[in-house]
């Protein structure tokens, strides 16, 4: 795996060309959970927005690193919303459906 | 870099999501269970998603049975790791106020784990040995 970039702020950077600014989130970790371990799989796009977010920062391209990062944490909002919902919605009906038969 | 209460409240938060998450995935077996949903992505349109099988491997992994596990979503258990090391710094978070090192994942492995889920969820829905080994 690559370097890690430094990410505290106030502290000089150990790496040169690195912005000692607090790090863009890429979100790709919400990206996997709602991608490959829940939901509809529109995690998918977050993975996209994730690879976007690290590509912008290592071109210093922070304007655009910062759009791509909300763009992420949305997706896997959407993502994990929609699953929720379809699966509560299928918990009621299962509960509904055992108090129609008794 | 120290962080503050509300970090360490926050990362508390995940900490306890994640256990209860597990603690029913280990309880409830999803083969006998009703109170598991299908996969919706399934259920609509007949195809697995990269996240089918998902829950039931996480049940045979904190049951001690990694292979099969691994048996019912490969792709998980690979990615099982990065998810493993978001949970610890989240616990040392809670716990001491400092997180594990972050990494910088290059863009060109993200862009490659994103062919690779789009590759992994063609795959496993080809009927045929031995891409059924893909499939939950």
């Amino acid at each position: 795996v690559d370097v890690p970039p430094p990410s505290q702020p106030g502290t000089q950077a150990s790496y040169s060309g690195q912005s000692p600014r607090p790090e863009v989130p890429n979100y790709l970790v919400q990206a996997i959970l709602t991608t490959v371990f829940c939901c509809l799989t529109l995690g998918i796009v977050s993975i996209d927005d994730a690879a976007q977010v690290n590509g912008k920062v290592a071109a210093g391209d922070r304007a655009g690193a910062l759009q791509s990062s909300r763009n992420a944490r949305m997706w896997a909002w959407i993502s994990f919303g929609t699953g929720l919902v379809l699966g509560v919605g299928y918990l009621l009906l299962v509960v509904i459906s055992v108090l129609a038969q008794s | 870099v120290y962080r503050g209460h509300r970090d360490r409240l926050g990362a508390s938060t995940v900490v306890a999501m994640a256990a209860g998450g597990l603690s029913v995935i280990y309880l409830l077996d999803q083969e006998t269970s009703d109170l598991y949903p299908p996969c919706p992505f399934l259920a609509l349109t007949g195809f697995y998603c990269p996240g089918c099988g998902t829950l039931r491997a996480l049940h045979q992994l904190t049951r001690g049975h990694p292979l099969a596990a691994l048996d019912l979503n490969p792709l998980m258990m690979l990615l099982l790791p990065f998810i493993v090391y978001f949970l610890a710094s989240h616990v040392m978070l809670a716990l001491t106020g400092w997180p594990l090192r972050k990494f910088f994942v290059r863009p060109a492995l993200i862009w490659a784990l994103l062919g690779v889920v789009l590759v992994y969820w063609l795959l496993r829905n080809i009927l045929a040995y031995p891409f059924t080994l893909l499939a939950p």
